[in-house]
Formats: C-alpha cells, structure tokens, sequence
C-alpha cells in the first residue's frame, strides 16, 4: 500500500507549486524589456530561497505581511505609476510582478492561492501576446499541467471553514524528505493517468484553436485597424543605417521550399526594392515612379517582358516562398525568374522598369508566393524606357537636368554641394588614372577594390558626422562602414563618373536547415548593393562593394558560401518556423483551408471506397462468369461452412455457454440466461421510470418485468423458456411489435 | 425499485451488481443545467464556484481580447482555459461514477454521550479513484448540518468508513439524513451536489444519572411456591439460544455451536434470590416535563445496572404490558420504549405497591425522584 501525504504535507506542496508557478510566471515577464533585469532576477532569487528553504520564512508573523509588506508594495506601484505615467504598460508588468512576489512569498489561503494563480496566467498570456514567441508555446504547456495540480491540491485541501485559515508546520520541513514522500505516494499509475489527461486537454485545446470562428474585426471595423509598418530599411525610403538596423535581428526574415539544395548554384541576392534617389543620406524611390507603377489584381505574373529566364536554366523546378509578415511590402525576388504566382488573386503593386513586385499593404501574417525557375545573375536587362533615355543622355554630353530629374535619370543625380562633387571627382580621377570611358565592370573593380582597402566593415561607422554629405564625408574621413555605406559611396562615384546606378536593398545568402531542408533567410541577412548601368549590353550589373562574399569583379558570380544549420538549433528554428507558421498565422484562410483538404480528403476515400467496391463486384462476376475449379468449389464450400458454423454458434449461445460455465465449475448465477434477464430487466426498468407512459403499454412492461424477474432469480429455466422471453422483450422495447401480444 | 411479484421480493442475488442501488436523479439537458443554477435543487445540483466564475470571466475577457486583436496568443490561451473547464466537468463525472455510499446510524446512543454514524463508501470504478468528496449529514439531534470529507484519494475498488461525531442532548426517536454529496473535484470550478435518499431513524437512550439505591431484606426474599425460571448467573441451564450481539464470548456453548454450526450461547438460571420488577408511572398529572425526564433517565440507569446485576426480572411502562428482561435484548427493547416514552393524561390503575418485588417511582422535592420497593423508599436521585 502505498503512503498517503499528510494535510501538512500537502501544503507544504501546494506551497511549493504555487512558487514553481511564479518562476515560470517570472520568467515570461522577463522576456518583455519592461521589468528591471534586476528587480526581476532578485524576486527570483528570493522564490528560489523560499523554495528550498521555507521555514525562514513561515517565522514572520502574517501580520508582518499583512500590515508593513502589503502597503508598503502598494505604495512601490503608486509612485512607479506615478513616475512612468507617460507609458502604462511598464509600470503595469512592473505591478503583477510585485504582487506576484507578495502572494507567491507571503502566507496563502484559497482565495490568495486563487489570485497567484490568475497573476501568473495574465503574466504568461500578456508576455506571450506580446513577445509572439515560441517560449509562450514552452510556458503555457509548464503552466497548464503545474496549474491543474495546484488547484487538484487546493481542492483537496477546502475542507470547509476548518481549513480555512490552516497553517502547516514548516519546523521540520526538508524539502528532500518531502520530494520522498511525494514520490511515495503518486503511483505509477496516477502518472500515467496525468499524462492521458493532459493529452486529452492538448487534444481539446487544438480541437478549440481550429475551430473557434476567427473575425477579423481590424479589417470590418475601421477604428481597430492596426497599421503594419515595414521594416525601415525596406521601405520606400531609405535611411543611412536602416538596413544595418535589421540586421542585427536574427528572427526568419523568408523561408524557401527549394527543389533541391544543388540549385542554388551561387551566392543568392534577394532584390526587393529600388532606390534610384539619393538626397541628404537617404535613398529613396524617386516620385515620378508612381508614372509607370502598375496596379493589377493577379493569380499569376509570367516574369517580366525584358528579363526572361534563359531556355538552357528553365527546368520547371518550383521554389515557395513564405515571407514573414511585417517586413516590408515588396518581395523578395531573384534577378529574373519565370513565373510567379499567388494562391489567390491577389492585388499588387508592380515597377516593372525596376523589376520589382510591391503588394496592396504590408503583410501582417505569412504571405506565401511560388516562383517558377528563377536566376541570380549578374547582369540583368535595363528595360526599354531606361535604354532609350540612357541612349539619349549619353549621346547628348552636354545635356543638363534642370530642376528634379525623372526616373530613370534619377539614377545620375548627384544633388549634392561643389565641394563634395570635386571630391568625389578627384577621387575618381584617381581610380580611373583619368581615363574617360572605361568599361563598368573595371570602373566597378576598381571602386570596389579601393573601397575594400580603405575601409573596414563595422556596424558602428565613423566618420559620417560633418556639414557635407554623410556619405561623401564617409569617403573623405572614414574607417569602417557598413554595407549602406560601401553601396552609396559607390553610386556616389559612379554616378560623378556619369555611370547611372542605384541602390538595391533586400537580402543576400541564408541558411540551410538540414532538420527540415529548407532555405532560411533572416533578417540579419539584409544587405543593400548597388545595379550600374552598361551602355554597351544594356543591362544592369550588380556590384556588391562591401567586403565579404563576393569577388571585387562584378562580372564573376560569388560562390555559394551559406551555413548549414544542423543540431538543436536548427531543429528549435524549424519549430519556430512552424509555430508562427500554424500557429501565430493561422487564420479564416487556413480555417477554410483546413476544411477543405477534409472535405477534398473524404471525397478522395469515399471515391476510393467506391473503386474498390466496384472493383470487388467485378472480380465477383469475373469469377462467377469464369468456369469453376475443384479449387474454387472447395474454397466456396470452406467459406459456406464458416458462415453456417459462425451462424450455429449464434443461434446456440445459450446452450454452449452453459456447458463451459459447467465445466468451469463457475457459479449457476453466471448463467447467460440469467444474465441476459439481467440486463433486459434494467433496459424495461428504465422504460418503466419514464414518465408519460401509456397504462397499457406499462402494463406489458410490468409483466414482461414479472417473466424476466423469474428468469433472473428464479429457477433455471431452459432455452426454450428463456429465449422467447427475450425476443418478445426486444420487440416491446425496440419495435412494440409485440406490444399487441 | 420493488419487485412486482411479491415471491419475487424475498428472492436475493448478489451477483447482480445494480440490484441493490437506488436509482439517482439524472441531470441532463443543457437547459436543465442551466436552470439549476438558479432554481433551488434539493437533488442533482451543479453549481459554479467562486474558481468557476473567475475562469468563466477570464474566459470572456481573453475571448474578448482574441477577436479584437485576432491574435492566436489569445485564442490558444482561450481554448486551453475552455478545455480545462470540460476536463473538469468530465473529471467531476467520473468522480461519482460507480461510487457507492450506505449510511449506518450509530446504535444504542445515550443522551450526553458521544457517538458516531458511519459512512461505508465504496470506489467501483476500475481506473479513477475518487477524491475530495464531502457528505452533508443532517439529523435532529444536532441543529447544524454536519460535513464529513474523505481525507485521501479512494482509489479504484478501496473502501473507506467515515465517521460523523454527536452528541445527543435528549432522549427520544430522531431521524438521521445523509443530505447530499458534494465534490469540488478536481479543480474546483465546478461544485456538484448530488442529492441522496438515505435517511435512517436513531433512538437515543435517556441519560445515565447518579443514584442511591439501598436494598433492604424485603427484596429478597422468595415468595413462597414461586418457581425461579429467570435468566441469572446460576449454574443450571436453562436454555441455549442462538447467539447475539452483545452476548459475552464466555457464554458460548461450544459443544451446541459445533452441533449447530453457529455461535449458540448457553442461558443459565438465577440461583437463590428473585429479582425486582420496575413499574413506571407515566402519569402526568403527578410528572412535569423535567421530572418525567429525570425519571426516565434515572429508570434507564437503574435498569442497566440490575440487570446485569441479574436482578431485573420484569419492567412495565404505564399502561404497556409488563416486559421480561432475560436478555440485552430485552433490556435494550425497554429502553428503546423508555426513550420514546410520554406522559399519559390517562392515570393507569396498577397497584404495584403491595406485590412482591415492584419498584416504582414517585416525586421527591423540586427536581428529586425516589425509589421505592413494595411502597418503601429504597433509594433516590436529589435535586
């Protein structure tokens, strides 16, 4: 017989758990940057010391507690409140998490133990909701299960008013000694029986999250519509460090199906918008784009007219998508592809002279989308409009741009001051030893190559600061830059050197995860490089200036250079991804989604069901039309005699079940007659207890009660006897056919 | 349910496990549920708790919270608290599933002397043990309801006993009721009663009191031809009997008990001197209520202690026939008729006081009441 735990010893554990919840509560909050690293690691310290070791604890007086502790927190939240009246939130969390150290550290009856445990869901639901992140997944599975156990606990412990105000004996607490007796006392059984109950709530719970209705109300009711922004750096305008912004956060940015991990052949660049537009430190896209912006509802867009994925790289592999919500409103694209399409028509944005797809609005979930064989390539086609005013540009030297230019000459403006101007042509006077008409790939070498010698990449750029040009007094005084950086001096030069070219924001490379093969880009992936302009091939060449991955020559592709994540990590980054995936973005679509691929799933088996059925009754025919064997007539035969064995036994239940019980020597009591009484008599007994029933029909229960009652408890009876007792009660109960009889 | 044939209803048979069970009220339906809630229910009742309702509200509020921000954070968070509340709901049902209980009124209870009804309960479920289980227990004895839980889990096919303490303050015939079942199990949401039929009748014995009782020669003497045929200490037998509870181990007839195959008890004869008779007068013209009181209490204790002292030989109770006391039996038959004994309006007209051997009562003072054999005062309880 296993040991039963005291009263005491289930406070001591309540007690115990309900420190355990505000850990786990505690450790929610603490992914919120609201509460103090220190004020949350020193409550945490002081539960864990309440934990093992209680019994200092217990020693102050609950009066203590009650008079000095309680007010005095209660004058903490006022002047916090006070003094962070500008942001609610902060001083809120900071609220919970000291009224959860109070409840969790001072003496506890029902209705506090009750209080603690709603503190610490509203801690773990708020941190979740607003963190989104696959550690809410982590805690509220802890919580739930730690939950239901604490209130097991406090359920078992009211025992009306006597226990109300119960204080356990914590002088000869050990928490060694109590894991013990705990461990003791649960079965094996009783954890088993946990396990299935929990799964059943699991179970019940994703059962609840699929089919509980979701509205959209953000999208009916226009007061709680919430703006998406982009991230900064991909957005129409661009800022000297946006981009170096997101690359210090490591979230999933993009995340391709790929056919096969051999396709990416070299060093992916993910173009997703352009800037041609420099002013002031900022890129942006120039106005007089919207001109050419074409607004299209589209399922599927075959590539752009100019950019075709040459014959020889069409293999028909498809590549999904699935972009992150909240990044930016354009995609992320390849150089050239061949086809793209949406899962549903879908209202975009398209640039077609920059080769850029924008939708109607920032995503706010997963936005996925399937390309139909894609290229990196180094050189792109410019688009007819950018040929044909190039063409005239350049032929026109002594052309001047009056007041602001329009694309694409935008892409040759240098709206900056004199003195900036002769630096950068000094500089380049310098790079090009004042050679006029040098081929873009050398210019772009030799830019690059005096780029990569004279600076070094840093997150943290020096020499920006100045009256001139942020980027131009990067060129004259700096030392390390980033990418930003790098790309606009460059276009800075380029453009002095009467090269036209832009900038180009979006990602470069990723990552493998070899757990679930898939291709992962992060956010810490963006880049920004710059497109030049060839006039001899018409086309665009990217050129990536910062060091790193690529070759100073534009013109050599950069090797494939990607890390393959294997291990926990990429295993936790596959979870993840398939929590914001099915989780975080599951929505009305998928709802309907889900519906429909059970719906399409039992159209496919009832269709197979009714093949295979057809199929039976045609190989019955055939083998019926077909002339018999000794074979077939001896299996028909073995067939017929199965059936009429299985048919003689049921028609004898009574008498063989009888001999076993005899020559079992089990107890006459067992009889399957009396037994079958049995259980008609509580099937009639039920009929009887309705109400409204008709008096003679009741009257034919009572007497059919009478026979069985004679059946179950009177002599034996046989067979015969028995059996059309119960026919007749079988037709009374299910058919009254026999009602009449 | 009572058997139609009335052969019928003699007839047993253990192997039928529902045979013996009281058909509980069901509580189905949804609107019956909720109707419940607020309709006074003596029966089935489930109630929310104070835990319930805060789960309910939080429900609201993140449901609330979820479809304005359509963040599944909330929706998950929702449904985990929603199916937490069926598991509870679920687990609340099976916690009464195949739980049994008899109530057993505690037996020969004395006023001012404590004493306990039990509770036999028993777990037939195979897998889930039953847990945090209280019993409502009301009787007539006591003004306020009594409440006895279950201290640990009943696991699967364990029985347990429950004891439910009184302290009876006056005699008399008092009903005895296990009110209802009430669990909170297993989170406490959720409190369901369960209304329960068991009802049971206690007797409760006048209280002992402190007496002077001095026997004087007139008391034992035998009256002449008289043949002693009374139950005593003796050494001759007089009758073999089967055996009952209460009777002393040392009475066993072992030789008669092997013979009959059951405990059989050896009755020997009173040796030598003849015992007393008790006359009780329930007039109430010569009683008020407190002095009826102390007399019955002072009838009972004196009673006990001649019989087994083997001088009590009959006992008679106003105009009821007179009562041989040869065994416990007898003696706790008298006081069960001593218990619920009223003043009678009617005088009786018994004349005890020139027989031989009659013990009868008669006022003494305020409060006091005295003893007295053939008509002489023999002993007495004071004010």
């Amino acid at each position: 017989m296993r040991a039963r735990l005291t009263i005491d010893e289930l406070h001591q554990l309540k007690w115990l758990i309900g420190g355990v919840l505000t850990l786990l509560s505690l450790w929610a909050l603490s992914g919120l940057d609201l509460i103090g690293f220190g004020l949350n690691s020193i409550i945490m310290v002081a539960i864990f010391i309440a934990i093992f070791n209680p019994r200092w604890l217990h020693t102050i007086p609950e009066t203590v507690w009650s008079r000095f502790v309680g007010p005095l927190i209660l004058v903490l939240v006022l002047v916090d409140f006070g003094l962070g009246f500008t942001s609610l939130i902060a001083p809120l969390m900071r609220m919970v998490v000291w009224l959860l150290a109070f409840r969790a550290l001072a003496p506890r009856n029902r209705r506090e133990d009750l209080q603690m445990l709603l503190l610490s869901l509203l801690s773990i639901v708020v941190s979740g909701a607003i963190t989104v992140s696959l550690l809410f997944a982590v805690q509220i599975l802890l919580f739930a299960p730690i939950a239901m156990v604490f209130l097991l606990i406090v359920c078992l412990l009211d025992r009306g008013a006597e226990s109300a105000n119960y204080r356990p004996s914590w002088e000869q607490f050990s928490l060694r000694k109590l894991m013990k007796r705990v461990w003791g006392a649960v079965e094996i059984r009783a954890f088993a029986l946990g396990g299935l109950l929990f799964a059943f709530v699991v179970i019940l719970s994703t059962g609840f999250f699929i089919l509980i209705p979701r509205f959209d109300l953000g999208q009916t009711i226009p007061f709680m519509q919430m703006e998406t922004k982009p991230r900064s750096g991909f957005s129409d305008t661009v800022s000297l460090n946006s981009v170096s912004e997101i690359i210090k956060d490591r979230s999933i940015a993009l995340r391709l199906d790929v056919p096969d991990l051999a396709a990416i052949s070299s060093l992916p660049y993910w173009r997703i918008l352009v800037l041609d537009r420099y002013q002031k430190g900022e890129f942006s896209l120039s106005k007089n784009v919207s001109n050419f912006r074409q607004y299209k509802k589209l399922r599927e867009l075959s590539g752009w007219t100019q950019r075709r994925v040459p014959a020889k790289f069409r293999k028909g592999e498809q590549w999904t998508f699935y972009f992150e919500g909240g990044v930016s409103q354009y995609l992320p694209l390849p150089t050239m592809f061949q086809t793209i399409r949406f899962t549903k028509e879908q209202a975009v944005e398209l640039l077609p002279d920059l080769h850029v797809i924008g939708l109607d609005a920032v995503q706010k979930s997963t936005f996925s989308y399937q390309i139909d064989d894609l290229v990196w390539d180094v050189r792109a086609p410019a688009s007819n409009l950018e040929n044909k005013v190039f063409d005239q540009h350049l032929s026109d030297e002594n052309s001047e741009n009056e007041g602001v230019p329009d694309y694409p000459l935008t892409t040759l403006d240098l709206a900056l001051s004199d003195d900036d101007k002769a630096l950068l042509a000094n500089l380049n006077g310098r790079l090009t030893r004042n050679t006029n008409n040098l081929p873009v790939a050398e210019y772009s070498e030799r830019v690059t190559l005096y780029l990569r010698e004279n600076f070094r990449y840093s997150l943290n750029p020096d020499g920006v600061q100045g009256s001139g040009d942020p980027i131009v007094n990067w060129i004259d005084d700096g030392s390390t830059g980033h990418c930003e950086l790098y790309a606009g001096a460059f276009i800075l030069l380029a453009r002095e050197a009467g090269y036209p070219a832009r900038m180009v924001v979006g990602f470069v490379g990723g990552s493998w995860n070899a757990v679930e093969n898939f291709f992962v880009v992060r956010n810490s992936d963006a880049h920004a490089w710059a497109e030049i302009y060839d006039a001899k091939t018409d086309e665009w060449l990217r050129v990536d200036p910062t060091p790193g991955g690529s070759a100073a020559d534009p013109e050599v592709a950069a090797p494939v250079d990607f890390e393959i994540e294997t291990g926990m990590w990429a295993w936790v980054d596959s979870l993840r991804m398939q929590w914001y995936r099915r989780i975080i973005n599951f929505d009305q679509d998928d709802q309907v989604e889900l519906a429909t691929s059970l719906i399409d799933m039992g159209d496919s088996f009832l269709k197979k069901l009714s093949t295979r059925f057809q199929e039976l009754i045609t190989s019955i025919k055939v083998w019926i039309s077909r002339p018999f064997s000794l074979g077939d007539l001896l299996r028909l035969g073995v067939a017929l005699g199965l059936c009429f064995g299985l048919y003689y036994l049921w028609r004898t239940f009574f008498s063989w079940s009888g001999l076993f019980l005899r020559l079992f020597r089990k107890s006459e009591a067992l009889s399957p007659i009396r037994k079958r009484a049995a259980r008609y008599m509580s099937k009639v007994r039920l009929k009887m207890s309705q109400p409204g029933t008709d008096e003679v029909y009741a009257e034919t229960l009572r007497k059919l009660y009478s026979q069985l009652e004679a059946l179950r408890f009177g002599p034996s009876e046989s067979v015969e006897v028995a059996v059309p007792i119960f026919k007749k009660t079988r037709k009374v109960l299910w058919g009254r056919k026999g009602f009449s009889s | 349910m009572l058997h139609t044939d009335p052969e019928l209803r003699k007839w047993h048979d253990w192997t039928d496990p529902d045979f013996f069970v009281t058909e509980r009220h069901r509580e189905s339906g949804l609107i019956s549920l909720l109707l419940r809630q607020v309709l006074p229910a003596s029966v089935l009742r489930t109630k929310m708790t104070l835990t319930g309702w805060c789960l309910v509200a939080v429900s609201l509020g993140l449901g609330a919270a979820a479809f304005n921000t359509t963040s599944n954070i909330l929706f998950l968070a929702l449904s985990l608290l929603l199916s937490s509340l069926i598991l509870s709901g679920v687990l609340s049902l099976i916690n009464f599933k195949k739980l049994n209980w008899d109530l057993r009124a505690p037996s020969n209870l004395r006023a001012g002397e404590v004493c306990a009804a039990e509770i036999d309960l028993v777990n037939e479920k195979t897998v889930f043990p039953s847990m945090g289980i209280c019993f409502h227990l009301q009787s007539e004895i006591v003004a306020e309801e009594g409440k006895v839980y279950v201290q640990n889990a009943l696991n699967p096919g364990e029985s347990c006993k429950l004891k439910w303490l009184i302290t009876p303050q006056k005699r008399g015939r008092f009903a005895m009721r296990l009110s209802g079942v009430q669990s909170q199990f297993p989170f406490g949401f959720l409190q369901k009663t369960i209304g329960s039929d068991l009802h049971s009748t206690v007797i409760v014995w006048p209280a002992r009191l402190e007496y002077t009782f001095q026997i004087f020669s007139g008391g034992y003497r035998m009256s002449t031809g008289a043949v002693n045929k009374r139950l005593g200490q003796g050494s001759d037998l007089l009758n073999i009997r089967p055996y009952e509870r209460g009777d002393a181990p040392r009475f066993i007839h072992w030789k008669a008990t092997a013979r009959m195959g059951r405990l059989m008890i050896r009755q020997l004869a009173q040796e030598g001197e003849s015992g007393y008779k008790l006359y009780v007068d329930a007039d109430a013209a010569k009683w008020n209520e407190a002095q009826f009181e102390r007399l019955c209490s002072l009838v009972c204790s004196l009673a006990e202690d001649l019989f087994y002292c083997g001088r009590l030989e009959t006992a008679k109770l106003g105009d009821s026939a007179p009562l041989p006391m040869r065994s416990v039996k007898n003696l706790h038959t008298f006081f069960d008729a001593l218990s619920v004994l009223k003043r009678q309006e009617k005088p009786v007209d018994f004349p005890v006081n020139q027989q031989a051997n009659w013990l009868t009562f008669g006022l003494m003072g305020e409060r006091g009441v005295a003893i007295y054999l053939e008509g002489k005062h023999a002993g007495q309880i004071d004010d």
